[in-house]
């Protein structure tokens, strides 16, 4: 059976027009790149392919990418996105503005109520998800944020955080894994949430440095053992935040440090090393063989499948490596790969469902708490995950939890969320002649990839009766962002 | 009979019985008398993190505990020097309550509340992560089957209840223990579980989701159960539950989490297992001793429990409860006034089966020589052997080797 994508995209071939068989008519593209919201919404033909690479580039693929990427290609596109700060980003930049907290310096930001804080960076993240066009670098930014994993709520990283989102995270979300590793070593959010501002030479404190091993650079299967914890640990000793006139900044306090030799890994490192006992042990996961592969193995899942290919794997950790952990080369390795492009659905995270309805049918939102709530419900508070390992990646820790996605469809759908709105007028211009099947279709196709199967919209259909004129797009809407196809990407 | 027909009936049922508590009582008959006689409900409190075996059922007798912790140990039951309220709770003249779980005594002096202490997993890695995923599996190794223990004893065991219910997660997932072939919901409130609207929309709305779900190869099954369960619940006027009296639950997440369980149990809707979870075990830096933040985590499953215990006492008889931990912490204290990743732990067990009132497992000592590598509580008693013995002999299940694959569980004798 082909899906209706595909029959759109082939008759766009058939009538002769190839060259914008993939993009808007030309109307369209001059509304689109003057950002006209209704244009937004236009329904595209587009090949199931972009579509579904579409899907895992962004937080749910919209008109005006789609365009773009018939303009001048998907790889093309990638690279465009490859460098978010040459993209105009004002309608968004707009939209967070008043969220001052986001640009403050720790001295600053510590005098600030702590829920303000916290609120603004959550808001803030859900508000860039959805109208940020420099989307790919807001889903490495969600990708690296479980990565290096920090809980708001613990000690000071309510406010540090927000400081490690704009300094490690954003910072490098495209660049250098090793320029990222390196500023989440000198975190002091991280140093907090891990507890090496507890990590004094007479009694080392494990946390931070096994998790820099285990979770954020090698992966449990490395090869280490306890005693290499234990030696990483007394080589972070001293490594803590300050709390005097520039407090909350790194700091190295070489009174806690212990001065003895130890040998992590096999490498000796001699006594006296001071700070540079930390930058050896830096170093020393820099050149292991295990961390390559450790890192190209949850992008692929995070891109690909809950359980990638293993020879995708291997060439992005290959890319990887020969990059010197250049983030965007182990990417490209990643899309060039069929397996990428052939991927099985991936089951939408809440963040992602969330943000991606948002976008696709071009909703006004602030991000606030009203909004913020349902992730909560669906299992995602934004930074608020405890453990360091991050929300979940693979389907089963998010499929039992059905209900609150109904609850959130129905919800949008009923403009019941406080700071969210539909925007309905946009939405009745491809809602077509005011038959629920008619909305179904045209809503459809924005929302979705594949046609909803014929005997279920039937049947659906037919239990729904007759739906009130007024009802009909609300209808349509709460039951394909509630439906099964909807949850996957 | 399939579970959506059987529930049908089920509630038509309803229409001509007088109710004259706060909840129907939904006759599950496939449930029969006899099924009922069957097994236990189980109810499972994850405390994640690694919590503190050695401050929670304490070695009082132990030198090397008080050497190996100045500042954290919870003093002696007979040290004078520390408010009576801070010190541990003798138990057995060696091993100490920590006082914050002072609410749990009654239950152990009713001879329904038993610890193993020095138990666990032969996992050597120290790793939460890597910990947590094995004990769910219930495998030693990262092979075996993808599923969860807990989920693989419903799949191996049909009791004839095809309640939607039969499995929960209490909170916004379902615990990887609980993965497996037979479908399991988590609802974090029974209050919150409906679709928002007027009656008929909201119905009509159902209708057409079952229409979507119906036969969805992947969230078909769990589709169906969220609509079953929504129209179960429906029936339930759960806002109205009142506990029995005396038995007062924390506002925490884990108190309401266990008013939702109390509720279901006493409504008879089928539950058979419940898993909660707990968090914020992993005391690195001020853990605290007699009171503190370890104190406080503590002192909320206690009060919980305790309540939980006392609100569902007539069913205490076929209730079993295990609160477990992926491994215990570190002998020696840290300079952060906290301790680092362990090995050895203590599972908690109640219930009116349990052979309480005592602490079980082998004890070898704290001496540098008797611990796991110089540093931790070495493991005595493997976390499975008393998970099978409760899936063996209180959830009657005999298909062991289905639940704990390439592994024999060696009876303990923990419960009767």
């Amino acid at each position: 059976m082909i899906t209706r994508r595909q029959f759109l995209f082939m008759s766009a071939i058939a009538a002769g027009t190839l060259a914008l068989s993939a993009c808007a008519p030309a109307r369209e593209i001059v509304k689109l790149s003057r950002g006209e919201s209704d244009a937004l919404l236009h329904p595209l033909p587009v090949a199931d392919v972009t579509w579904r690479a579409l899907s895992r580039l962004t937080f749910g693929p919209r008109a005006d990418e789609i365009a773009r990427v018939g303009e001048i290609g998907l790889d093309a596109w990638i690279e465009e996105q490859f460098a978010p700060e040459r993209i105009d980003d004002l309608d968004c930049e707009l939209r967070t503005r008043g969220l001052d907290t986001l640009w403050m310096d720790p001295d600053l930001i510590l005098n600030v109520r702590q829920d303000a804080v916290k609120l603004e960076l959550q808001q803030a993240t859900l508000l860039r998800a959805v109208y940020s066009r420099r989307q790919l670098n807001e889903v490495m930014v969600e990708f690296w944020s479980d990565h290096f994993n920090i809980a708001q709520d613990k000690l000071d990283c309510a406010w540090l955080k927000t400081v490690d989102d704009r300094a490690v995270i954003r910072q490098h979300a495209l660049g250098n894994f090793f320029d990222l590793l390196w500023a989440s070593m000198h975190s002091p959010a991280m140093l907090h949430y891990l507890d090496n501002h507890e990590n004094f030479a007479h009694s080392p404190n494990e946390n931070y440095a096994r998790e820099l091993l285990e979770l954020h650079s090698l992966g449990v299967d490395a090869g280490y053992s306890q005693r290499d914890v234990r030696e990483t640990a007394r080589c972070l000793t001293g490594w803590t935040v300050n709390q005097g006139w520039t407090r909350g900044r790194f700091q190295f306090d070489s009174s806690q440090h212990d001065e003895t030799t130890k040998t992590v890994l096999g490498v000796s490192i001699p006594a006296n090393g001071g700070e540079g006992d930390g930058e050896r042990v830096f170093e020393i996961i820099r050149a292991h063989p295990a961390l390559p592969r450790f890192i190209a193995l949850k992008l692929a899942r995070r891109f690909v499948a809950d359980e990638p290919p293993p020879a995708l794997v291997d060439s992005a950790a290959r890319a990887f490596r020969d990059s010197q952990g250049d983030i965007k080369s182990a990417l490209r390795a990643i899309f060039a790969a069929p397996e990428f492009h052939n991927a099985p659905p991936k089951y939408k995270r809440p963040l992602h469902l969330v943000a991606g309805a948002l976008r696709q049918l071009g909703v006004e939102s602030n991000g606030g708490a009203a909004l913020l709530a349902h992730l909560v419900r669906m299992g995602q508070p934004l930074f608020q995950w405890a453990m360091p390992d991050g929300f979940p990646d693979r389907a089963t820790a998010w499929q039992n939890n059905l209900l609150p996605r109904w609850q959130f469809a129905l919800a949008l759908a009923s403009d019941e969320i406080k700071g969210t709105r539909v925007n309905w007028e946009s939405l009745l211009s491809i809602s077509g002649d005011g038959s629920l099947r008619a909305a179904l279709d045209g809503l459809g196709l924005v929302l979705l990839d594949a046609e909803l199967p014929r005997d279920r919209i039937d049947a659906a259909v037919a239990r729904l009766g007759s739906v009130s004129p007024d009802h009909v797009v609300q209808t349509a809407i709460a039951l394909l962002i509630a439906s099964p196809q909807y949850q996957w990407r | 009979m399939s579970r959506r027909t059987f529930l049908q009936s089920a509630l038509a049922g309803l229409a001509f019985t007088v109710l004259p508590t706060w909840m129907p009582r939904l006759a599950f008959t496939p449930r029969t008398a006899q099924a009922q006689a069957q097994g236990d409900v189980l109810v499972c409190l994850f405390l994640r993190g690694a919590a503190d075996a050695l401050n929670i059922v304490v070695p009082f007798g132990e030198a090397d505990y008080y050497k190996q912790r100045p500042t954290l140990a919870i003093a002696r039951p007979d040290d004078t020097r520390v408010r009576a309220e801070l010190r541990a709770q003798n138990l057995d003249d060696f091993f100490g309550l920590h006082p914050a779980l002072a609410s749990l005594l009654p239950v152990w002096q009713a001879r329904q509340l038993a610890f193993v202490h020095a138990c666990g997993a032969p996992d050597e890695s120290r790793s939460h992560f890597q910990a947590m995923e094995l004990m769910e599996r219930g495998c030693e190794t990262s092979g075996g089957p993808a599923s969860g223990w807990l989920g693989r004893h419903l799949a191996s065991l049909d009791t004839g209840n095809h309640s939607p219910l039969r499995a929960l997660g209490i909170g916004e997932r379902v615990p990887r223990m609980l993965q497996g072939s037979v479908p399991a919901s988590a609802l974090r409130s029974i209050a919150d579980f409906h679709l928002r609207g007027d009656g008929v929309a909201v119905q009509t709305m159902q209708n057409a989701l079952a229409a979507m779900y119906s036969a969805d190869n992947i969230l078909g099954e769990i589709g169906d159960e969220t609509l079953d369960t929504l129209g179960l619940i429906e029936k339930l006027n759960a806002t109205d539950y009142r506990p029995r009296a005396g038995a007062t639950y924390p506002e925490s997440d884990l108190g309401m989490g266990l008013k939702q369980v109390a509720a279901l149990l006493k409504a008879q809707v089928g539950l058979e297992v419940a898993c909660l979870d707990v968090g914020g075990w992993d005391t690195h830096v001020v853990q605290g001793g007699g009171e503190g933040n370890m104190a406080e985590l503590l002192r909320d499953v206690a009060n919980s429990l305790a309540a939980f215990y006392d609100d569902v006492e007539d069913l205490s008889k076929r209730l079993s409860i295990v609160v477990l931990s992926e491994f215990g912490r570190r002998l020696q204290e840290n300079g952060g006034l906290g301790t680092d990743h362990g090995h050895g732990s203590v599972m908690w067990l109640l219930g009116g089966s349990v052979r309480g009132g005592r602490v079980h497992g082998v004890w070898r000592g704290l001496q540098p020589d008797n611990l796991f590598e110089h540093m931790d509580l070495a493991v005595t008693t493997d976390y499975r052997d008393v998970l099978g013995e409760i899936v063996f002999k209180r959830l009657k299940n005999p298909n062991l080797a289905d639940v704990f694959p390439n592994y024999q569980v060696t009876m303990r004798e923990i419960v009767n």
